[in-house]
């Protein structure tokens, strides 16, 4: 799935030609706990800048990923999407709020987390909302941090 | 750096971005104690219409591409004529995420 989302933003910017910003999307930890942090966490996919060293210090974002058989709007799958997002804070002083990014079978959609709460998105079809799903690994993976 | 979130200042912008989100999310036609209900009792097509919309304005073409003047739908054509938005291509990107997650990472 890394390779995926590296290869779409590949693809876009062979259309759009040259883009300042430099990321790329890794599941190199999710078999091995990524370092960088006292808790230790295998995150599925993460992204980080282009060249930085793999660790929970320089994540940009996380991406979750479970079958069809889990339950986006289930206590459990929020509580494992807001442990994700407490690891960053913890390794990350200056981070104010987290996004990440959810993939369920073939559905998708993202969390919004700040230190006051959260907010949950509906899930959409990476088929049925194939421009939405573009724009959303794009917003990740161009977007300036100024525009988060 | 941790952010105070304890101070009355930081409690009311919370309370006024707490309102606009929920202005956002309210239903239309209800009144009285209907609309505090809020997002979660909206119907599943409305609360899907709201994630389009939110991702739309987050990944905006100028967020996106900055001052060049590249949309996200001339990318989605591009994509369409090199194959990848066509279900029966064996570059269908969509068939490859599938495969993907089925294969595992």
């Amino acid at each position: 799935m890394a390779k995926f989302l590296n290869r779409l933003v590949h693809e876009t910017l062979v259309l759009a030609g040259p883009h300042p910003i430099h990321r790329e999307w890794s599941s190199r930890y999710c078999q091995q706990i990524l370092p960088g942090s006292g808790e230790d966490r295998k995150p599925d996919i993460i992204l980080i800048d282009k060249g930085a060293c793999e660790d929970w210090r320089n994540v940009i974002t996380l991406a979750e990923m479970k079958g069809n058989s889990v339950d986006p709007k289930s206590p459990t799958w929020f509580d494992e999407v807001a442990r994700r997002a407490n690891t960053l804070y913890a390794s990350q002083d200056s981070r104010s709020f987290v996004i990440t990014l959810q993939f369920v079978g073939d559905r998708f959609s993202f969390v919004a987390v700040d230190r006051g709460g959260s907010i949950c998105l509906d899930m959409l079809g990476i088929q049925e909302d194939s421009e939405e799903y573009l724009r959303l690994v794009l917003f990740f993976s161009l977007a300036d941090r100024g525009e988060w | 750096m941790v952010a105070r979130t304890n101070t009355p200042e930081y409690q009311a912008q919370v309370a006024i971005q707490a309102r606009k989100l929920k202005a956002d999310a309210q239903p239309n036609g209800l009144s009285g104690k209907d609309v505090f209900k809020g997002y979660f009792d909206r119907p599943e097509s409305d609360t899907k219409d709201l994630t389009r919309r939110i991702i739309q304005q987050m990944g905006r073409d100028e967020v996106l591409f900055g001052e060049h003047s590249v949309k996200v739908g001339d990318i989605m054509r591009g994509f369409r004529e090199k194959g990848f938005l066509d279900k029966d291509s064996e570059r269908f990107l969509i068939h490859r995420i599938l495969s993907q997650l089925t294969l595992g990472m």
